[in-house]
């Protein structure tokens, strides 16, 4: 079940992503879209890493793990929003 | 019809080959490259997915050096000396009752020492503890052994199932598994490793010792010395995993249980591989911490390599081991010892020397000489003091296994792609590794009321077993 949760979390994040690009007509590069894979490829390994502690019954080890490489993650993705997901758009109407 | 006879048996021994193979979960490591020393293979059955290089062309994981190297008197160990020492008869809390302080004056409350948790430890040591326990004698004591008639059979040829001696190594270690076993592993009986002399104290001389003769073809025990022929050239290493959580209890009595409870599989799995043995006709003669030194016979064996601790550190359970063998001259075909990073990650690593609350573990380098009497010198490792290790907490202390880095469950990829860096032997990543473990919470003492409000089928050693 927590690994179906960590699956909907990254396709609920490439679904807004994929939205957002239609959305706002932005223009993404393919070293954007790569940035992006890498990126919830991270996601992704974070999330899984957290849930193998906590199956473990290793409660800190997920809250220090968590904490180091989810805050590296956060500023991943801020870095992506910012440069990648607020780009220039296909249109200046 | 001999061609089909043929044929049926060829079917009979691959069936059977197969069936060994699946049934003891002795998968062939998969070889993933080749080193200097020996090809790199990985099998998560065997070695919990650490990358392995199994050395190869007689190459051994440690140095000896034969100008002061000598085969160890029994009477040295820390046990022994227990009994005829006078320095150790008179050490600061040898007559203290901790059992009694523990149990009578703190009412049986005492956290961690509660008479719920001395009733696991004491039960837990029942088994190895059996007074006129046959299961290190060295002959047959058992009626069903002797009703198969090895005596009047004779030794047992494999060629009559078609087995090499590849197959009934094989085969020996299966049933070793089947027995209780956690790890087994075989290796050529290097006399070095067993004691020159076996302490053997009266009342009247408590100092009493007795000649360990190897060689020649005598295989008895007598009142004044102990014969084992060259013939019994090979050996039987035998690991057992402790409870991981109740091992995480240490200096906890838990700890002490789950010592002890490795201590009872100890005998009772070594007597029944020697009596396997015995009832296929050949010389078996199984021992704990008896006989010889089980450590480097394990190291030997391919189980594993030495630690900073002085312990032997499996890639599939870490320290978290006992160990037993049974020495024999069942002709078998020995396994390669190991190397997986172990050496090069204690050098960085520290953290049994820091917290062994006794300061037994050598925070310095690898050396050649001993620390105590009880020190074997001439091999170059990290000696620990057994002395002080053994007057820690009436001896239920297992810091060192539950803080060390390697005694992590097998179940999670987490640790497994940890072992996958540690085999890098990177000095900066080893030491960033060890400070995660640290901050991630390893290496604490889990309270014995946690520990009882467990489910017990949910432990992790039980889902390792899975």
């Amino acid at each position: 079940m927590p690994e179906i949760l960590v699956g909907m979390v990254i396709m609920i994040a490439l679904g807004w992503i994929i939205i957002r690009v239609r959305n706002k007509k932005l223009m993404i590069q393919t070293g954007g879209w790569i940035l992006i894979s890498l990126a919830l490829l991270y996601t992704l390994f974070v999330l899984e890493f957290v849930l193998a502690f906590l199956k473990e019954g290793a409660m800190q080890a997920a809250l220090v793990m968590g904490g180091i490489f989810g805050f590296l993650a956060i500023l991943v993705w801020v870095l992506i929003y910012r440069f990648v997901l607020t780009g220039k758009s296909k249109h200046h109407d | 019809m001999t061609n089909y006879s043929t044929d049926r048996r060829k079917f009979l021994k691959q069936f059977g080959m197969g069936s060994v193979l699946l049934g003891s979960g002795l998968a062939i490591p998969e070889i993933i490259g080749k080193t200097s020393a020996g090809p790199l293979v990985r099998s998560e059955e065997e070695y919990g997915k650490f990358p392995v290089i199994k050395m190869a062309n007689g190459k051994l994981p440690y140095e000896i050096d034969p100008k002061v190297f000598k085969r160890m008197n029994e009477r040295f160990t820390v046990f022994s000396r227990n009994g005829w020492d006078q320095v150790r008869k008179e050490r600061p809390g040898a007559k203290e009752n901790i059992t009694n302080r523990n149990l009578v004056e703190g009412k049986g409350v005492v956290p961690n020492q509660s008479r719920l948790d001395y009733a696991l430890m004491s039960a837990s040591w029942s088994m190895a503890r059996l007074s006129n326990s046959p299961c290190y004698k060295w002959e047959t004591s058992s009626y069903g052994t002797r009703r198969m008639g090895a005596d009047r059979l004779g030794k047992w040829d494999p060629a009559t199932l078609d087995m090499g001696p590849e197959e009934t190594s094989l085969a020996v270690k299966h049933a070793s598994l089947f027995y209780g076993a956690s790890l087994a592993g075989i290796a050529e009986l290097n006399p070095a490793w067993l004691y020159s002399h076996i302490h053997s104290p009266t009342r009247e001389d408590r100092l009493r010792e007795i000649p360990f003769h190897y060689g020649g073809d005598r295989y008895e025990k007598t009142k004044d010395a102990w014969y084992v022929p060259s013939s019994m050239n090979k050996v039987i290493a035998l690991a057992f995993e402790e409870d991981y959580e109740a091992i995480a209890n240490s200096p906890g009595r838990l700890a002490s249980a789950a010592t002890g409870d490795g201590y009872s599989r100890m005998a009772q799995t070594a007597y029944k591989v020697a009596e396997f043995i015995r009832c296929l006709g050949y010389n078996a003669l199984p021992a704990g911490n008896g006989t010889a030194l089980s450590i480097p016979i394990a190291i030997d064996a391919g189980l594993g390599e030495l630690g900073r601790n002085g312990l032997l550190i499996t890639p599939k359970f870490g320290p978290r081991v006992r160990l037993a063998k049974v020495i024999t001259d069942m002709p078998l075909v020995a396994d390669h010892p190991i190397k997986f990073g172990v050496t090069e990650f204690c050098e960085t690593c520290m953290l049994c020397a820091e917290d062994c609350p006794s300061e037994s573990i050598s925070k310095g380098s690898q050396t050649w000489k001993g620390l105590t009497a009880s020190n074997n010198p001439g091999i170059h490792k990290w000696y620990i003091h057994p002395e002080t290790c053994f007057d820690y907490n009436g001896f239920s202390c297992s810091n060192c296994k539950l803080n060390c880095p390697f005694n992590k469950p097998n179940n999670e990829w987490t640790h497994k792609l940890i072992r996958g860096a540690i085999k890098l032997k990177v000095n900066p990543l080893n030491s960033i590794m060890t400070e995660f473990d640290q901050a991630s919470g390893y290496g604490k003492q889990v309270d014995s009321r946690e520990f009882w409000k467990r489910d017990g089928s949910k432990k992790i050693t039980s889902r390792e077993k899975m």
